[in-house]
């Protein structure tokens, strides 16, 4: 290990609104400063109330002169979420490391598909050479406190730099509140010693709020008006050459109803009880049955 | 799934209203409240006059009376005071209650007798062929002014209001939740109650006006076009397929809630003080 205060590095730490990601930076910086280095640190943390991403741009060394870090110069990534860390993996150098929590964290927008709860993770990083994925929530949970996770990812960090452990202790014992000092550290403990890899797995995804929904229409009162084509928010219903409409995708259907209540033939039945209910009147057909 | 769907007369269905027809939405509501709210349909009688709105009664399987043209109101009134224990519910439109029956509605209101009337308004006579009605707004083109209203319109909801109805509200096809929850206080209010519903025609008002089809015209109830609805004097742009948006400017919701004595307390009509408020 080279002389703490001849070191240079660039480090990012990045992640979502809310896991700490600017308590971490400042964790580092202090740590940095108490052996003399020049720290600079650059935040971005706009959007961090609408669970938006959190960044924190770190160089030090004996003299820094600019807090923003060229591309490939990256030495280190700290992300908090798993597709965080993909935006800085093109400022990663060739030598750079990144450690990635395998939390992930799905902002509402990005849920392609309400009913399923489908989204597009990115999971292709496991294999990257120089990702290191730590379970950090997990590590977090057993050190006492799940928002420790960030702290967890810092323990692994220490282990590349020649920072001494004191100096990380006593500026985590100093930014931290004082009743989570010790959940905090114990954290940083699990994140030192912590060397396994874990992959992330889909069963983490948080449970979609399914509504099942049938859709029942009566062909023969539907005179085309084109209400429900309009108003349906998922686009389900189209209009045939006979001018009824038909379902395109009636399994997309979320159970909102709208079509229902705005139907002025009242053709239209959303049913979304579970079960068999009998339908009101004869002569239908039920287009989705969902199972 | 609409529970009013089995209140329906299926024989009758589908029923008469052109496609797109505002009216419709408000029949798959008031079944979708009569449902929710009564366990037999012994209790309501359902009164209505002539016109599009009047037909709506004849698909619903409770007591219904088909009246003559104008005076549904009436009908009712007579109903009710023979029948105090029934729930009345009189169905009229803007040319039916307002026109043709207006100096009924006035004094149903006056007199405050404990009934619910549901006036459909779709700003033109739609049944005989979509002449001027006093709803009309000023500038619209209809049949019979073909060079656009010249004259002012009603504002049911105020008229009823000054008249001494107790319950005043108005709503509108497009927010059929909105109208949902002022059918039923409609209902359970005691004493004269009105609802104002903003319906469409889309067959006359929406096609001699080139505001568009069914969906069209439904959905400009919504479209908050502020800088058109503030100035009438610029109609020639709100024949634009983009909007009508005179009823936007319309407030929604309960107007007004007063109590006063019924007519039916003022005549100590016997069982009438126990019914539930």
């Amino acid at each position: 290990m080279i002389d703490p205060t001849q070191m240079q590095a660039n480090i990012v730490i990045a992640g979502v609104g809310g896991q700490g990601v600017i308590l971490a930076g400042n964790i580092l910086s202090d740590v940095c400063l108490a052996y003399g280095l020049d720290v600079k640190k650059a935040e971005v943390h706009g959007m961090a109330q609408r669970g938006g991403s959190v960044s924190a741009q770190i160089r030090f060394g004996s003299e820094v002169h600019g807090a923003l870090i060229e591309k490939g110069r990256l030495d280190f990534a700290v992300a908090f979420e798993w597709a965080e860390a993909l935006r800085w993996m093109p400022l990663l150098s060739p030598e750079g490391t990144a450690f990635v929590s395998t939390q992930e964290v799905i902002p509402p927008i990005a849920l392609r598909d309400r009913v399923a709860g489908r989204v597009d993770y990115p999971l292709e990083l496991v294999h990257h050479p120089r990702i290191r994925a730590i379970d950090a929530p997990s590590l977090a949970k057993e050190a006492g406190n799940v928002k420790t996770a960030g702290v967890v990812l810092l323990g692994a960090l220490s282990m590349e730099l020649s920072f001494s452990y004191e100096a990380w202790i006593e500026a985590i014992t100093r930014r931290v509140p004082g009743k989570v000092v010790d959940v905090n550290l114990r954290a940083f403990g699990y994140g030192r010693r912590g060397k396994k890899s874990v992959a992330p797995y889909s069963a983490r995804m948080p449970e979609p709020l399914v509504r099942k929904a049938w859709l029942h229409l009566e062909e023969s009162w539907c005179k085309g008006c084109g209400i429900c084509v309009n108003v349906c928010p998922e686009r389900i219903w189209v209009l045939n050459e006979r001018d009824v409409v038909e379902t395109v995708s009636a399994e997309r259907c979320t159970g909102c109803g709208l079509c229902e209540k705005l139907c002025p033939d009242l053709a239209i039945d959303v049913l979304t009880d579970l079960g068999s209910q009998a339908l009101g009147h004869e002569g239908g057909n039920v287009l989705w049955q969902s199972n | 799934m609409n529970p009013g769907k089995e209140l329906l007369r299926q024989e009758m269905m589908p029923h008469i209203l052109c496609p797109g027809c505002g009216h419709g939405i408000v029949l798959n509501t008031l079944v979708r409240v009569l449902a929710t709210r009564f366990s037999s349909m012994d209790q309501v009688a359902l009164v209505a006059g002539i016109g599009c709105s009047s037909r709506i009664v004849g698909y619903i399987d409770a007591y219904t009376l088909h009246t003559t043209h104008g005076r549904a109101l009436s009908f009712a009134t007579g109903l009710k005071l023979s029948r105090p224990e029934l729930t009345v519910i009189v169905i009229t439109g803007d040319g039916d209650g307002l026109g043709i029956g207006g100096n009924h509605l006035i004094h149903a209101a006056r007199r405050n007798l404990d009934l619910t009337c549901i006036l459909f308004n779709n700003e033109t006579y739609g049944m005989t062929g979509g002449q001027l009605a006093p709803t009309t707004v000023p500038h619209a083109f209809t049949t019979t002014t073909p060079y656009g209203n010249k004259e002012p319109s009603f504002d049911a909801a105020a008229l009823l209001k000054a008249c001494g109805a107790t319950f005043v509200a108005r709503g509108q096809a497009y927010r059929p939740d909105l109208l949902e929850e002022l059918l039923n206080r409609a209902i359970a209010h005691r004493g004269f109650s009105f609802v104002d519903v903003m319906t469409d025609c889309t067959e006359y008002f929406g096609r001699k006006n080139a505001l568009g089809g069914g969906s069209d015209l439904l959905f400009s109830q919504t479209r908050a076009d502020e800088e058109i609805a503030r100035d009438l004097d610029e109609w020639p742009r709100l024949r634009h397929p983009d909007g009508f948006p005179l009823r936007e400017i319309l407030p929604m919701g309960v107007l007004h809630e007063v109590s006063r004595p019924t007519l039916e307390e003022m005549m100590g009509l016997a069982g009438y003080e126990a019914r539930e408020e």
